[in-house]
């Protein structure tokens, strides 16, 4: 037996498609409690026992949003391993729901990652961990955190796009300061500043409509060699 | 003096340099967030993707300091951030469903919105003929119809591939039998 003998290709791909369609956007009276999601996803790379495994494809069976939620995985898995197919051969990490993937080399990928961590870090999480945690919007973990001198959401317009923070009682102390899209996309960078402001170029952002949102911060590196950051901060442009 | 070096302009694509692609993760759920999820959620991909991406931060580090994690560590993250910001938004009501009522179907579905109103009619006539297979028939055609592959299905469900087979092809009829009984034919 082969899986054409399942039934013609085009009755398969309306079963299909009929079986993903959430049967509502809302879950009933009485609906099962949600399955968790990082179950979802360790049954679908098969890392959970196979009882377990069981388990969730029989909820995912009359469940649409866990079937829902274990498409997504299975899309994220094969992403994952797209992507360490390009960035070559390497040790095996096998999400083996995932069709494509075969191999996942590490070879790269930490670095990639990690640093991909500190681009988060640096570019989401201060301002994401500060709002989570008001109590702590000038110390974390002990550590100062540099204060935006530009309120949070302020418009600011292109010839006068400038940037300011509460300097550190430092001699010794630099400045960088970073400007990004809302996705994180690169508009300016400036290094080593001295002053505590910095004036975005006009050119830098040119092309960028009225209105659009940006999100900046600044690091300081003091003299003895610690790194003190501001939270990431929303501007608006102006014209 | 300072080495002060504005970069950039609007048509620069990369990160920062000697950074990593971080729009690699951020598209990654983007398109599948576009190729899965129902038309209204689909439509708010980005702020959906934004704020999972805020949440993986959030979860990473509290739990582990975002610098130790792995790359199949952080989609997983990713997936459970972005399954709970779904969750939420359903929970929400952000939609009005009645006006979302042709919305509900995934973006390569047909907007003929007879052909979906009839493809929500099968969708809930194979969850209840699901509902009555014998279990391993079930699970077998579940993942079937979640578009695994007899190996795929093989090796999640821990079967012997030719065992996997005859369940999907007898699941398949059993199927077929009740939907028709239903007056319903894919």
């Amino acid at each position: 037996m082969s899986e054409s003998e399942f039934g013609s290709a085009h009755e398969i791909e309306r079963l299909r498609r009929a079986f993903a369609l959430p049967l509502d956007d809302s879950l009933p009276d009485g609906a099962e409690p949600e399955l968790d999601a990082e179950r979802i996803y360790r049954a679908a790379a098969g890392e959970l026992p196979v009882e377990e495994r069981h388990e969730i494809v029989d909820r995912i069976a009359r469940d649409p949003h866990a079937a829902e939620a274990w498409r997504l995985a299975v899309e994220l898995q094969g992403a994952l391993a797209e992507r360490a197919r390009e960035t070559g051969p390497g040790a095996a990490v096998l999400p083996f729901a995932a069709p494509a993937a075969k191999v996942l080399p590490r070879r790269g990928l930490a670095r990639v990652w990690g640093a991909l961590a500190a681009v988060l870090a640096v570019a989401l999480g201060i301002g994401v961990w500060n709002r989570m945690h008001p109590e702590a919007s000038t110390m974390r973990g002990g550590e100062t955190l540099l204060a935006a001198q530009v309120a949070d959401g302020a418009r600011l317009a292109r010839s006068d796009f400038r940037l300011a923070w509460a300097p550190l009682a430092d001699p010794g102390v630099r400045y960088t300061v970073r400007v990004t899209t809302a996705d994180l996309r690169r508009v300016a960078e400036a290094r080593g500043l001295e002053a505590p402001s910095y004036r975005v170029p006009a050119s830098a952002l040119a092309g960028f409509p009225a209105g659009t949102r940006l999100l900046w911060l600044v690091e300081a590196r003091t003299g003895d060699g610690r790194t003190v950051a501001s939270p990431t901060s929303t501007v608006e442009l102006a014209d | 003096m300072p080495d002060l070096s504005s970069r950039g302009s609007p048509a620069l694509e990369e990160p920062f340099a000697g950074e990593p692609d971080f729009a690699r993760l951020r598209n990654d759920l983007v398109k599948a967030v576009a190729k899965i999820c129902p038309g209204w959620l689909a439509d708010r991909r980005d702020d959906l993707v934004q704020a999972a991406l805020m949440k993986v931060w959030d979860i990473s580090r509290r739990r582990e300091g975002i610098l130790e994690l792995s790359s199949s560590y952080l989609y997983r993250v990713a997936h459970s951030a972005l399954v709970d910001e779904i969750r939420a938004r359903r929970r929400r009501h952000e939609v009005n469903l009645d006006d979302s009522e042709n919305e509900r179907a995934t973006p390569t579905t047909a907007p003929d919105p007879n052909a979906t109103a009839a493809a929500a009619e099968i969708g809930r006539g194979i969850r209840e003929c699901l509902g009555g297979l014998v279990r391993d028939r079930r699970l077998a055609v579940a993942l079937y119809l979640q578009g695994h592959g007899v190996p795929d299905s093989s090796r999640l469900l821990d079967w012997p591939a030719k065992r996997t087979e005859n369940l999907v092809y007898r699941g398949l009829a059993d199927l077929r039998r009740c939907l028709a009984g239903k007056g319903l034919e894919p």
